[in-house]
């Protein structure tokens, strides 16, 4: 289970590997997936497992650029279950 | 292939049809490997079907219903931008600034799970212009083995990964320090492969790179000149085009070039990954690299590297996450499907 206590140590880590986030406070989410069985049939993959629990963890602010265009940084740090970070995704 | 277009939206766009139908039957005769139909979606045709409205649903049936009665359609060839042949507007799975993404991807499945592409699906858009479609209909290329590749400063490992398919790593322009003014554009000239990880806006023209705080221009419209090869782009909206003109887009004006064969990118918000391994938008453009660079054809390229993509991560992680579900929505390819480097 992901606590309080986890995810202030990834906000630990994400403001020491991306301090351009450093002071932004993520919005918190958790999310159920449910078996995907159109996907997999689709791509011929054996049947799914069961439901999986994620939590994100969405960092997001709006810069400028040198032309003085705004665009929106986002963060996403996807974290299983246990607490395991298993991706972090960055706006384009 | 099916080639589809609706005659009053694209009248509409570029005036009278007379130069554009008859680059479309030079086209049809000039692929004798494929059998081609192209019918207007508003218009009575040859298989005796009811014409549609101009609307992506209606446009979708039609096309079931020319499968049909014609037989499986491997390719799909849109002649024309959304104004002609909407986009879909899908329910964004990301909590992000899009309120919906812009789609081709229904119209690549036969059934109602979108995520996943059954048939190749392109698009010429018009551009307001006759001749940009035409020219589109021309286009060849000779291999010159030779790519060019940029990104932002702060995802240069994770470039590296997708570069690696095409080029020499070593030869990754990174962005800073090059920006625009310092771009050559000789770099985009004779190449088979043109490869972009910057940041994009749907409101500005330019493409980003990316150091801290420092946000320079890494490409602008104007250094796209005499350019040539297959391009994919991973910016934010690179292929936006919804009231843009080569004039205001780098996506048309890439396609504008004589040499530019395809352009596959983002139709909103894209994501990847900060460092190696690819996933999002660096896994789907490696594998369309791969796939094209083994001499398939783009459209080929762009459909299985959708399904690989999916596969992948199914693999890694046993299901689709929001991002993964937006990348496979999002990225469209522009051009026509049947290019191939040779």
């Amino acid at each position: 289970m992901v606590d309080e206590e986890k995810i202030k140590q990834i906000k630990r880590e994400i403001a020491k590997r991306f301090p351009d986030f450093r002071d932004v406070e993520p919005k918190v989410v958790k999310k159920t997936i449910q078996p995907q069985r159109g996907v997999y049939k689709k791509l011929a993959l054996e049947a799914p497992a069961g439901i999986k629990r994620v939590f994100s963890l969405k960092f997001k602010k709006t810069v400028r650029t040198v032309d003085a265009v705004k665009i929106n940084r986002i963060l996403v740090v996807t974290v299983d279950e246990s607490g395991e970070i298993i991706k972090i995704s960055q706006s384009r | 292939m099916l080639i589809l277009s609706g005659k009053e939206a694209l009248q509409k766009e570029i005036g009278k049809l007379d130069s554009v139908e008859s680059a479309i039957n030079d086209y049809i005769k000039s692929k004798k490997n494929y059998e081609i139909k192209f019918f207007y979606y508003d218009q009575l045709n040859e298989l005796k079907i009811n014409p549609v409205k101009k609307n992506c649903r209606a446009i979708r049936d039609y096309i079931q219903e020319v499968e049909e009665k014609w037989g499986i359609i491997d390719f799909l060839l849109f002649i024309g931008g959304d104004r002609v042949v909407p986009f879909f507007r899908l329910p964004n799975p990301c909590d992000d600034d899009d309120i919906k993404v812009l789609s081709d991807n229904p119209y690549a499945s036969r059934d109602d799970d979108f995520l996943i592409p059954e048939r190749v699906c392109a698009r010429i858009p018009d551009n307001c212009a006759s001749d940009f479609i035409i020219k589109q209909l021309n286009k060849s290329i000779m291999r010159t083995k030779k790519s060019f590749g940029m990104s932002a400063k702060v995802w240069k490992e994770a470039a590296k990964n997708v570069y690696q398919q095409i080029g020499d790593v070593r030869e990754l322009k990174i962005s800073p320090p090059v920006t625009s003014d310092s771009f050559r554009t000789t770099w985009l000239q004779k190449r088979d492969f043109i490869y972009f990880n910057l940041h994009g806006s749907d409101i500005s023209p330019n493409w980003y790179g990316q150091d801290g705080d420092d946000y320079p221009i890494a490409l602008k419209i104007e250094n796209i000149i005499d350019a040539s090869g297959i391009v994919a782009s991973e910016a934010c909206y690179g292929a936006y085009i919804i009231n843009k003109s080569e004039k205001t887009a780098i996506s048309l004006k890439f396609l504008d070039q004589n040499g530019v064969i395809g352009f596959c990118g983002s139709t909103t918000i894209a994501y990847g990954p900060p460092s190696p391994p690819s996933t999002e938008a660096d896994l789907l453009v490696k594998y369309f690299f791969e796939y094209s660079k083994q001499g398939v054809t783009i459209g080929e390229a762009f459909k299985n590297a959708k399904q690989d993509f999916a596969r992948k991560m199914i693999r890694r992680h046993g299901f689709l996450d929001d991002d993964d579900q937006k990348t496979l929505l999002q990225f469209v390819l522009y051009g026509d499907p049947l290019m191939k480097l040779i």
